[in-house]
């Protein structure tokens, strides 16, 4: 990882005061955030409400993040607990759980093939199987492109334990997702 | 770095190979960069000014390393039940047998000058 990918500058410069150092790191973990809270309250609104408030909160506390160097870890995190509690409220306020994105696994286009959303409400099914740490090492592996080497400086772990997790998340993963395919 | 900036490095069938998660893909659902990054900006400048630091006076002691402050903290609550444990003991214990029998040191004081 070069010097220019770490957080820490970032996040001192944040500190001091430069809105423009927040702004980068708001734009670096945009998508992973995303995707973490999408993976957990599985509604696209939900999710991106969620992710913004995660950021705020990252904000408003982050003098008291002690790794700088671990910020993406810590905000995911955030991003974990915050889409957990809007999934509670929102199951509080509904007799069913909310979806844009679950499970009608009939559907199917017109011609026979996958629907993209019945795809995507299956990964999301799955990904609420593996643990919170599995879970980001598969998005930011799998969908962020990041290399192991970044990922355990995010995640805060060695880049063989990223290495594990990963492994350990994708085979999860493809169990779960076969099932889904035999039912 | 999107899925598709992979170049060769595509989904397959084989165990440990990449997942195909472009379903998850947010930029597929979400506003774009701009929107979110305008949106969450907006409303950190309405808070104003640099993250604050936290006034509390232990702040300090929260950075340093968890299983230390631990150790600490047993190790300080197990002083402290010796000390108190230690003081009772001596309060507790009778310096005599006079003491101990309950004789009033006034009667003993005046036996002790005849003699």
């Amino acid at each position: 990882m070069t010097l220019d990918e770490s957080d820490e500058p970032l996040v001192r410069g944040t500190l001091a005061g430069d809105a423009t150092a927040f702004e980068s790191l708001v734009r670096r973990y945009r998508r992973a955030a995303l995707a973490r809270a999408l993976s957990i309250v599985g509604n696209s609104f939900a999710a991106e409400d969620v992710a913004q408030d995660a950021f705020v909160q990252a904000y408003e506390q982050l003098a008291t993040l002690r790794e700088h160097a671990r910020f993406g870890a810590w905000l995911l995190m955030i991003v974990h607990r915050r889409s957990l509690n809007a999934l509670r409220a929102e199951k509080r306020r509904r007799a069913v759980p909310l979806t844009d994105a679950i499970p009608d696994r009939t559907a199917r286009a017109t011609d026979g093939s996958a629907d993209p959303r019945a795809s995507r409400a299956s990964i999301l099914v799955a990904m609420r199987a593996l643990t919170e740490v599995q879970c980001t090492v598969v998005l930011l592996a799998d969908l962020e492109g990041w290399p192991h080497e970044r990922i355990a400086t995010t995640v805060g772990c060695s880049i063989a334990m990223s290495r594990r997790h990963l492994s350990d998340a994708r085979k999860r993963l493809r169990e779960l997702l076969a099932q889904e395919v035999r039912r | 770095m999107t899925f598709e900036d992979q170049g060769d490095d595509r989904p397959d069938s084989r165990p440990d190979a990449r997942m195909d998660l472009r379903a998850l893909d947010p930029d597929a659902y979400a506003g774009s960069e701009a929107r979110f990054v305008s949106a969450v900006m907006a409303r950190v400048a309405h808070l104003g000014g640099a993250p604050a630091i936290p006034t509390d006076p232990l702040y300090g002691l929260w950075s340093l390393p968890r299983p230390l402050l631990l150790a600490a903290s047993v190790i300080a609550l197990a002083v402290l039940g010796a000390a108190v444990g230690t003081r009772r003991a001596h309060v507790s214990t009778p310096a005599t047998i006079a003491d101990a029998t309950g004789i009033p040191r006034a009667f003993l004081a005046t036996g002790a000058s005849r003699q």
